[in-house]
């Protein structure tokens, strides 16, 4: 008897919505076993989402994540497993490294407009000052 | 009083924008070029807002939040505009600093599973 829990038992576990855990197995990374409108799930589905939800923090998307799953059963003591997730976090790892490079930019010249303004705004009102 | 208006290609050529996003900023009120027949003609008030506009975009300001904020201008002029853009910039500093920082988490996680994947591939 493998400890296979509810729909419930795992949103609670694992701090999802139902939602989410039917929307996974649509897309095949999860596959707990179908009791009608009941489901069950297994050892192997919570260990899957374990990692998904460790993929998603990443910011894999969830097609990466499926196929880096289903790596794990090829044979090859996760060879191939471990290849592609150091290939994926590589890629990953420039993609996050120019967004923050593209956010730093942002960041420079949006002070520039704020000083910009400041500056107007201290010249506005030194012009407008009430000549009495 | 014959202001030069851009006509609807040009305005696209001129802002580097598609004519999709041209329509669609007439449509939530932002631009309001002269309309003779089906033909749209921009002037320089156009022109303007739509520097505004695309700066704010680059800022990652929302098209809703540059609307408001261009109405100020109408109604209050162009002190109290640069006060409220003043406040929108500061609060989006704020949010690019947070984005930042979270960046720079998963980076570092990032580079932790880099290097664990190679230690164990012995690459």
């Amino acid at each position: 008897m493998d400890a296979s829990s509810t729909i419930r038992e795992m949103c609670d576990e694992f701090g999802v919505t139902a939602r989410t855990l039917r929307f996974y197995e649509a897309k095949e990374l999860l596959s707990p076993i179908r009791h009608g409108q009941k489901r069950l799930f297994t050892k192997r589905d919570r260990a899957r989402l374990k990692l998904i939800s460790k993929g998603k923090r990443f910011g894999f998307s969830l097609e990466e994540i499926r196929q880096l799953l289903n790596l794990y059963d090829m044979g090859d003591q996760q060879q191939t497993q471990l290849l592609r997730t150091y290939e994926l976090a590589k890629e990953r790892l420039r993609q996050l490294e120019l967004q923050q490079f593209e956010i730093g930019e942002t960041i420079e010249e949006l002070k520039e407009q704020l000083s910009l303004g400041r500056e107007l705004i201290k010249q506005t009102n030194l012009s407008s000052e009430p000549a009495e | 009083m014959s202001e030069i208006k851009l006509s609807f290609k040009e305005m696209c050529a001129k802002f580097d924008v598609t004519p999709r996003t041209l329509r669609y900023y007439e449509y939530i009120e932002l631009l309001s070029p002269e309309r003779i027949g089906r033909s749209r003609f921009y002037g320089a008030r156009d022109c303007a807002r739509m520097t505004l506009i695309l700066r704010g975009r680059k800022f990652g300001f929302q098209l809703e939040e540059l609307r408001q904020w261009l109405l100020i201008y109408d109604k209050e002029g162009t002190n109290a505009q640069m006060h409220v853009f003043i406040d929108m910039a500061d609060r989006k500093l704020i949010e690019l600093f947070e984005q930042q920082k979270q960046l720079a988490e998963t980076i570092k996680e990032l580079e932790e599973l880099r290097s664990v994947t190679k230690k164990s591939l012995k690459l």
